[in-house]
C-alpha cells in the first residue's frame, strides 16, 4: 500500500463522509480538517487543498455544518465548522452505506472482519 | 516582506476575478494560505518559495472557480427578474402598438413578423447588456456571489442563444419577404449587415458561454458591449444608409447612437478595473 494514491473519483466521493466525520469529532477549520486528512489515511489520501472548501460551502449551503468567523491565537482569521442535527443524520446514513460497501467487498475478498 | 504582501494581494485579485467573489470566500481562502506560508517558513523555506509552493497546493484560481462553481446551486439575483420583467413590457407595448396593426385586412403578415422577430432579437441582446451593467456595477462595489453568477451564466447564455435565433429567425422572414417582392432575398442592405453582424456577436457568445464557461467575467463584458453592437446594428444604418431601411435619421437617434455605442464600451472598460473598486475599504 505504500506510496499509492487513491483515484480522482474515489477521493471526491469520500470527501463529503471524512469531512462529516471529522467535525463529528468538534468544531475545526479547512486547514486542520485536510492535515487531519493527510494524517489519518497516511498520506494516500492527499487532497488539493482547494478542493475542501467548495466542499464545506456545499455542505453548510445544504445545512449539513454550521460556521463562524473567529481570530486565532496569532491574530489571523478563521472560519470554523460545526456538525448541524442534520449533519449528524446525513453522517448517520453515510456510516450505514460505506458500511454496506465495505461489509460486501470484505466478503467478496474473503476477508474477515477487523 | 512587503514584496510577499503584494504577491499575495495579486493572487487575491486574480481569485477575486475567476470566482467573482470578494467576500468570506477570498479571506478563508487566505487565511489558508498565510497558514500555509507559515508553516512553509516555519520548516525552513525562504517567503517567497512558500507563498509559491502555497498556491500550488491550493490549485490554480480558474481550477477553484470550476470547484465552486460544481458546488454552489444557482442563486436569485434581481437584476435578471427587474430587467427582464421590463423588457417584457416594453416588447409587449411594441407589439400592441406596430405588429398587431399588420394583422388587420391589408397588411402584410410575413412583414409584421420579421420585424417582430428582429425587435424581439434586439430586445433580447438589449436584455443581455442591461444585465451587464448591472454586473460591472456590482463588480466595483461588491461583486455578486457564486450562486448569482451561474444565474447570470445561465441567463445570459439563454438571452445570447434567444437574441441570435430570432435575428436569424427575423432575417429568414424579412429574406423571404423580399424575395416575394423584389426576387432576391438579400439586399447588403447596411441594417442587414448591421444584423448579421450581432446575428454573429450573438452566437459567438453563446458559444463562449458554453465552452468557457470559467471566463464569465469576460463574456459579460462582452455582453455590455452588445448593447453598442445592437444600436449600430439597429439604428446605425440609418445614419448614412441611402437604401431600404433609411427611414427615422434625426438628431435624437444619432444621441442615442453615440450615448448607446460610448456608455456601454465605458462601463465594460469599468469591469477590468479590480473588484470592489469603488467600496471605501476599512483602514
Amino acid at each position: 500500500m505504500m506510496g499509492m494514491k487513491l483515484p480522482k473519483d474515489l477521493v471526491a466521493a469520500s470527501a463529503v463522509p471524512l469531512v462529516l466525520s471529522l467535525l463529528e469529532e468538534g468544531e475545526s477549520y479547512g486547514y486542520t480538517i485536510i492535515q487531519r486528512v493527510r494524517d489519518l489515511s497516511g498520506g494516500e489520501i492527499e487532497w488539493t487543498d482547494g478542493m475542501l472548501y467548495p466542499v464545506l460551502h456545499r455542505l453548510e449551503a445544504q445545512g449539513l455544518v454550521r460556521s463562524r468567523w473567529d481570530v486565532s491565537e496569532a491574530g489571523r482569521k478563521r472560519k470554523y465548522y460545526a456538525l448541524s442535527a442534520a449533519g449528524k443524520r446525513a453522517l448517520a446514513e453515510q456510516k450505514e452505506q460505506w458500511n454496506v460497501v465495505h461489509t460486501t467487498l470484505t466478503k467478496l475478498w474473503g476477508m474477515s472482519h477487523a | 516582506m512587503p514584496e510577499l504582501e503584494t504577491r499575495i494581494r495579486e493572487w487575491k485579485r486574480s481569485l477575486a476575478i475567476a470566482l467573482g467573489s470578494s467576500g468570506e470566500i477570498l479571506e478563508e481562502l487566505e487565511s489558508h494560505l498565510r497558514e500555509e506560508i507559515d508553516r512553509l517558513t516555519q520548516a525552513g523555506h525562504a517567503p517567497d518559495a512558500a507563498l509559491t509552493a502555497a498556491q500550488a497546493k491550493l490549485g490554480r484560481p480558474a481550477d477553484l472557480a470550476a470547484e465552486y462553481a460544481r458546488a454552489v446551486p444557482p442563486a436569485r439575483w434581481w437584476p435578471i427578474s427587474i430587467c427582464r420583467t421590463l423588457l417584457v413590457l416594453l416588447f409587449v407595448y411594441f407589439i400592441w402598438k406596430f405588429v398587431v396593426p399588420g394583422f388587420r385586412p391589408g397588411g402584410n403578415v410575413l412583414l409584421v413578423l420579421h420585424v417582430a422577430a428582429v425587435v424581439a432579437g434586439y430586445a433580447a441582446g438589449f436584455y443581455v447588456g442591461l444585465l451587464g451593467i448591472c454586473y460591472v456595477g456590482c463588480w466595483l462595489i461588491h461583486p455578486i456571489g457564486l450562486g448569482q453568477r451561474r444565474s447570470l451564466g445561465r441567463t445570459l447564455f439563454v438571452a445570447n442563444a434567444g437574441a441570435a435565433l430570432l435575428l436569424l429567425l427575423g432575417m429568414g422572414l424579412g429574406g423571404v419577404w423580399a424575395h416575394d417582392r423584389w426576387g432576391h432575398a438579400w439586399n447588403n442592405d447596411p441594417r442587414e449587415i448591421g444584423t448579421l453582424i450581432s446575428l454573429l456577436w450573438f452566437t459567438t457568445l453563446t458559444a463562449m458561454l458554453w465552452t468557457v464557461p470559467r471566463k464569465q467575467h469576460l463574456w459579460v463584458l462582452l455582453s455590455v458591449v452588445a448593447i453598442s453592437v445592437s444600436v449600430w446594428g439597429w439604428f446605425g444604418p440609418s445614419l448614412f444608409s441611402l437604401q431600404l431601411h433609411s427611414y427615422g435619421l434625426n438628431t435624437t437617434l444619432l444621441y442615442l447612437v453615440v450615448v448607446c455605442t460610448a456608455v456601454p464600451l465605458m462601463v465594460a472598460l469599468l469591469g477590468l478595473l479590480p473588484p470592489g473598486r469603488l467600496r471605501r475599504q476599512p483602514t
